[in-house]
């Protein structure tokens, strides 16, 4: 019997994670000896990133591949990796994000089977005219999102919310200064072309979890063996996803220095300056936590710890 | 177990002969999306995929421009800001033949440099423009069919929602992609007005010839501009400064008109009531159709025929200008049926690598896409445009609006043969700007 | 049939009032944007102001449904069906509605379970953290009247 089940992913199949999420699904078959065929549907063609995680539970697609923040307030345990941690690169933030969801094994992700978790590098601040301290940015319109928008906040920036779409004319005609996000959106939404400068506050980094996750009833009905196929290619391919965000990063700044544009290092005291500003973004979500019955505080420990020893073992 | 591509044939016919039944387009589309979903996966998942288009259509963002600007064209209706304005286009223009088609043009063509959507450009610019032509003895064919093809260049012009689209999926620069937007917008313009003075003067009955006026009353209608130019000096100004996104434009535009209509006391609480009760009416059939194209797009991508099709295009190993030919071919039966950006999504993905390894330049593709794209939204039997000019002026049967479009869509086919055959028309702006 | 009559005016009324709410939602919209543009020039703007347009503008769309069907409302195309008899026009017409009522009846259920999943899960907009599962308790309610509309089209 061949196992057949449509898989969708909302980044464009341009984009190097669709063509991971397409290299994992060809593994998938290939590991099965062709009993398990999955068929990608990239762009957001069957399902965007919003509806994703619906759209696996309702049997619109069999997997997905989406953001957890697109649903945001499902996924409260999930959110903390979404906080300023200081994320080095993106394969240390791949790696912590899924020892995360294996230690606190989280109750909001029962109705699905997870097959893998990854996350982009560091989550920076781009700009039309170069922030070297707090007191640049101090005032500035930044585009940013849900929790970014809060490290915009905290960074006495003002956030200005608006879709990653619409960015790129807002930068170009000035009615945003900046945007927060990781450094391939320089190059994977073109916008090296709006912005001269990036800062390097890898210290107050961001980053934004995505996960890949199937039906619960269609995993249920796959025999052990292919089950084991799964998830040992799932495993693997969690470094693929985190190496992929790396190589996007690096080809966002390459772009960028190549169009002239510049990078700007923060002092050690401007670090720790930043550092010290989004801390009221942490204790805020352990806040928020605690009222919905978690422990807030244990959750943001756990991903320090892992976080320490992800760093440790990757050497850097 | 029905095969996918079998599924998808059979959606197709259904929908043919569900259009014919007088069901209103929008449910056609919505009712084959989710029966041909449910066939291939199961009705349960059609019903959440239905639910979640329509949700998602409905509060779109990038959607609500067509709400804000048609109000923004309503208010400039009762409060006759549009009025004024023809009194002075006629002025100037009224001897001409189709004159007043051609000031419609015009001034399409200047609304889009404000918006990026072809539909809500469409919806302005006909609740505007068709009564002001009818009013000068203009036939409903050649009013309707104007604006039909008109409101097109919505997306030719910079700002577009397609460019931004083809450059994010293709890593095109967006800039470039709108700089090359430009030249082929002003031919296509030109071609548009034409196209309009021809068919005016093979069949003069449809656009009447006004007198010459006196250059006494050219200046006296000039007055008449005052409101618009204020409008679009607002509207362009806060863009070029960065006040505010081509988005929320739309927001800003209907304010401002509400504002100098109430200031001039040109707009009263009956004319008020109508323009809103009209916007929410027009916006919520636009809407409509918009959700329904999506679902039935949804149910296509599952059927995965425009991949197929795509991919038996690549592999047909044909000469170059061939593929470019079987290429446009499928953008104009898919345009037919689908909506033009979940059509991009669905094939812009196989069709540009082998474009581009022809040698072709990514941004003449992308300009290429947008004029083909631009019929799409103007033939039968799903020419979003045509629906959207049919939802302002629902007394104009749809036959009659498709009829008034052909004279446009000729000099559209001829724009894209141009680009096509003179790849520079929209290369040499963007080469320049390097 | 003097109740049937009774339940067309109260629903006419209905529709009425909802469109009224969908006139509110547009100014909504507009004002919001406004406002938005406005207090960011001074550097103080909402800062998800989108997310709001957004939702008011799923409102306003849900909310006119009922109104526009109502005035003879959504683009057909009618000139085949208008070449028939009256008799078999007449059928035509019942049973196009009959299934437009099954099928948004069916959707206008299944709205309702996601409001009910969406409230269950708690799920907010991404930046202004508004709940969502009111929005499209809105969206089914718009539906809801609409279907009625539809059934009193039956006759
Ligand atoms: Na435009
Ligand atoms: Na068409």
């Amino acid at each position: 019997k061949t196992w057949r089940f449509t898989y969708s992913v909302f980044f464009p199949a341009s984009h190097a994670q669709a063509k991971a999420a397409q290299a994992w699904a060809n593994e998938v078959e290939t590991q099965s000896d062709g009993r398990i065929k999955i068929t990608v549907f990239p762009g957001g063609t069957l399902t965007n990133a919003k509806n994703c995680y619906d759209g696996v539970t309702g049997g619109i697609s069999d997997i997905g591949m989406s953001v957890f923040a697109y649903n945001r307030g499902r996924f409260p345990v999930m959110e903390a990796c979404d906080l300023p941690m200081g994320y080095p690169d993106g394969l240390t933030a791949s790696r912590v994000v899924n020892a995360y969801h294996r230690a606190t094994a989280p109750k909001e992700l029962e109705k699905v089977k997870v097959l893998y978790l990854h996350a982009h590098g560091p989550g920076l601040l781009h700009t039309k005219k170069p922030v070297a301290s707090l007191a640049d940015l101090k005032g500035m319109k930044i585009r940013s999102t849900g929790l970014s928008a809060k490290v915009v906040e905290a960074l006495g920036a003002v956030p200005v919310a608006m879709p990653q779409g619409s960015t790129y004319e807002a930068l170009q005609k000035g009615v945003v200064e900046g945007t927060f996000g990781p450094v391939e959106v320089l190059k994977g939404w073109r916008q090296a072309e709006v912005v001269s400068s990036t800062t390097l506050c890898g210290a107050v980094g961001y980053t934004t979890t995505m996960y890949v996750v199937m039906n619960k009833r269609k995993w249920n009905a796959l025999p052990d063996d292919l089950k084991a196929v799964m998830e040992e290619t799932s495993t693997r391919w969690v470094d693929v996803h985190g190496k992929a965000w790396d190589d996007s990063d690096t080809l966002g700044m390459d772009a960028s220095l190549e169009r002239g544009n510049r990078t700007v290092p923060l002092s050690a005291d401007e670090n720790a300056a930043w550092k010290e500003a989004v801390r009221p973004v942490v204790t805020d979500y352990i806040s928020r936590a605690s009222k919905k019955g978690m422990d807030g505080a244990a959750l943001v420990e756990t991903l320090k710890r892992l976080m320490a020893g992800q760093t440790l073992a990757s050497g850097s | 177990m029905i095969s996918p591509t079998a599924a998808g044939a059979a959606g197709f016919l259904f929908l043919f002969v569900l259009l014919f039944t007088g069901m209103p387009v929008g449910f056609v589309m919505a009712l084959t999306g989710i029966l041909g979903f449910g066939a291939l996966v199961s009705f349960d998942a059609a019903l959440n995929l239905a639910v979640r288009d329509i949700v998602d259509i409905f509060g779109s963002y990038n959607l609500t421009v067509i709400p804000l600007f048609i109000f923004m064209g309503q208010i400039a209706f009762h409060a006759g800001i549009s009025t004024r304005l023809f009194t002075a286009a006629y002025r100037f223009m009224g001897h001409l033949p189709g004159g007043m088609a051609i000031a419609t043009i015009g001034a399409c063509a200047g609304f889009s440099a404000i918006c990026g959507s072809t539909n809500a450009t469409c919806a302005t610019m006909a609740s505007v423009t068709i009564p002001e032509m009818k009013r000068y003895g203009y036939k409903d064919s050649i009013a309707s069919g104007v604006v039909a093809a008109g409101g097109s260049l919505g997306i030719l012009v910079p700002p577009s929602v397609i460019f931004i689209l083809y450059g994010i999926m293709t890593e095109q620069s967006i800039g470039g992609l709108f700089m090359a937007g430009i030249l082929p917008g002003i031919l296509l313009t030109v071609l548009f007005a034409a196209s309009i003075a021809i068919w005016a003067l093979v069949d003069p009955a449809v656009a009447p010839r006004g007198p010459k006026s006196s250059a006494k009353e050219r200046i006296a209608s000039l007055s008449g501009l005052v409101e618009t130019l204020l409008l679009f000096a607002l509207v362009m100004g806060g863009l070029f400064f960065g006040l505010f996104t081509p988005t929320e434009a739309g927001g800003i535009g209907a304010f401002g008109t509400l504002a100098i209509a109430l200031a001039r006391g040109t707009i009263d609480t009956a004319g008020l009531v109508a323009a809103l009760s009209e916007t929410t009416r027009i916006s919520c059939m636009i809407l409509v159709i918009v959700a329904g194209a999506t679902i039935f797009g949804h149910f296509l991508a599952v059927t995965r025929i425009p991949f197929e099709i795509a991919t038996a295009v690549v592999e047909m190993d044909l000469p170059p200008y061939a593929v470019i030919a079987l290429i446009i071919l499928v953008y104009l039966v898919g345009g037919c049926f689908i909506d033009a950006l979940a059509l991009i999504m669905l094939t812009v993905p196989i069709f540009y690598p082998v474009v581009t390894q022809l040698g072709f330049h990514p941004m003449w593709f992308g300009v290429v896409i947008v004029l083909v794209t631009q019929i799409g939204v103007i033939t039968p039997p799903v020419g979003i445009n045509v629906y959207v000019v049919r939802s302002v002026v629902p007394d104009i049967p749809l036959a009659v609006i498709f009829k008034g479009v052909l004279p446009l869509l000729a000099a559209l086919a001829l724009a894209a043969l141009l680009v096509v055959l003179f790849p520079d028309i929209a290369l040499v702006l963007p080469e320049a700007m390097r | 049939m003097i109740r049937a009559g009774h339940l067309t005016t109260a629903l006419t009324k209905g529709a009425t009032f909802s469109s009224w709410l969908a006139a509110a939602c547009l100014l909504g919209m507009m004002g919001a944007t406004c406002l938005d543009v406005a207090l960011r020039f001074f550097r103080y703007p909402i800062a998800g102001a989108y997310e709001t347009v957004g939702f008011l503008g799923a409102l306003m769309v849900a909310f006119a449904l009922a109104d526009t069907t109502l005035k003879g409302g959504h683009i057909a195309v009618e000139f085949l069906a208008d070449k028939l008899p009256p008799a078999p026009r007449k059928w035509l017409n019942r049973t196009v509605t009959l299934v437009l009522i099954i099928l948004f009846g069916l959707l206008t259920l299944r709205m309702g379970r996601h409001a009910l999943e969406l409230k269950e899960a708690a799920e907010v907009s991404m930046t202004l953290k508004i709940p969502v599962w009111p929005v499209v308790t809105g969206i089914t309610a718009g539906m809801g009247l609409f279907v009625a509309v539809l059934v009193t089209r039956l006759r």
